[in-house]
């Protein structure tokens, strides 16, 4: 059985690294985007809607919105 | 010299590699003007738009670079070659100096979990290929580091930890084989082939 505390953290990790890409001065290649970041949050999407609860998808969600909050927005 | 002679004496040289058709194009019309027609060629060209126009098409390919190290919210993020991946979060741990190390893999067959490490390094060497082409999550305390895989890390910072920024990215281009001592809370080091290009601010 997974550690869903871990997955939750491990998956928004993956997003803040998706977040991350987005600021750097360069673009990154798509497979870069599609192999480092889309899929393992697509691996763990699934794997929380097979495993979670509505509260793991709530933490999720929460830890979303803090790294969205630390985006450093264009001007 | 003039700078149109200069130009049609370094037309004799071997061409760089153009990036776009645009490019490829330009060489072309370049290698098929005879010598008075390029003679008159150089006086329109503005070379520093043509310079800018490079530099913009080189950085608009979707290349990734070989060693890439920038301050973001949260710590800091990285890029480097998988064989520099054992060696870096080695000495990562050695500048945390954490109390507890766990790790969290995501692979094909799903997910596990290695609480209290005894050895990050042992860790690591055990787990090479993971490291190379898995999904690796590790917790030095609160601080957490992920590898995306070939050397695509994330790390963010948490307490006292987030004094340690600049250190860390030093000892990370030190890994690579790299000097620079950084000055700026913020920055951003990436190196596409051979030269290190820093911003700090």
């Amino acid at each position: 059985m997974v550690n869903r505390r871990k997955l939750v953290k491990s998956t928004a990790s993956f997003f803040r690294l998706l977040l991350e890409h987005s600021q750097r001065g360069y673009e990154p290649s798509p497979e870069h985007i599609l192999k480092r970041m889309l899929a393992p949050l697509c691996q763990s999407f699934a794997e929380l809607l097979q495993e979670g609860t509505k509260n793991d998808a709530w933490d999720l969600l929460e830890s979303f919105s803090r790294e969205c909050g630390r985006l450093e927005r264009p001007g | 010299m003039t700078r149109a002679e200069q130009s049609l004496k370094a037309d004799k040289s071997p061409q760089p590699d153009t990036a776009t058709e645009m490019g490829s194009a330009m060489a072309e019309i370049w290698r098929r003007l005879k010598w008075e027609e390029k003679r008159e060629f150089v006086r329109l060209v503005d070379w520093g738009e043509l310079e800018r126009a490079r530099q913009e098409s080189s950085q608009s390919q979707h290349w990734d670079p070989r060693i890439y190290v920038g301050t973001t919210p949260a710590g800091l993020s990285f890029e480097l070659l998988s064989e520099h991946v054992i060696d870096f979060v080695c000495t990562l741990s050695n500048v945390l100096s954490p109390r507890e190390i766990n790790a969290f893999v995501q692979d094909d067959e799903g997910y596990r979990e290695y609480d209290r490490l005894d050895s990050i390094k042992t860790f690591l060497q055990e787990h090479r290929d993971t490291l190379h082409k898995d999904y690796v999550m590790i917790e030095f305390d609160d601080s957490t580091l992920v590898s995306a895989g070939d050397g695509c890390l994330s790390l963010a910072l948490e307490g006292s930890h987030r004094q340690a920024v600049r250190i860390i990215a030093t000892r990370f281009l030190k890994v690579c084989g790299y000097e620079h001592e950084f000055r700026q809370e913020h920055f951003s080091v990436v190196m596409w082939k051979d030269t290190l290009e820093v911003k700090e601010w």
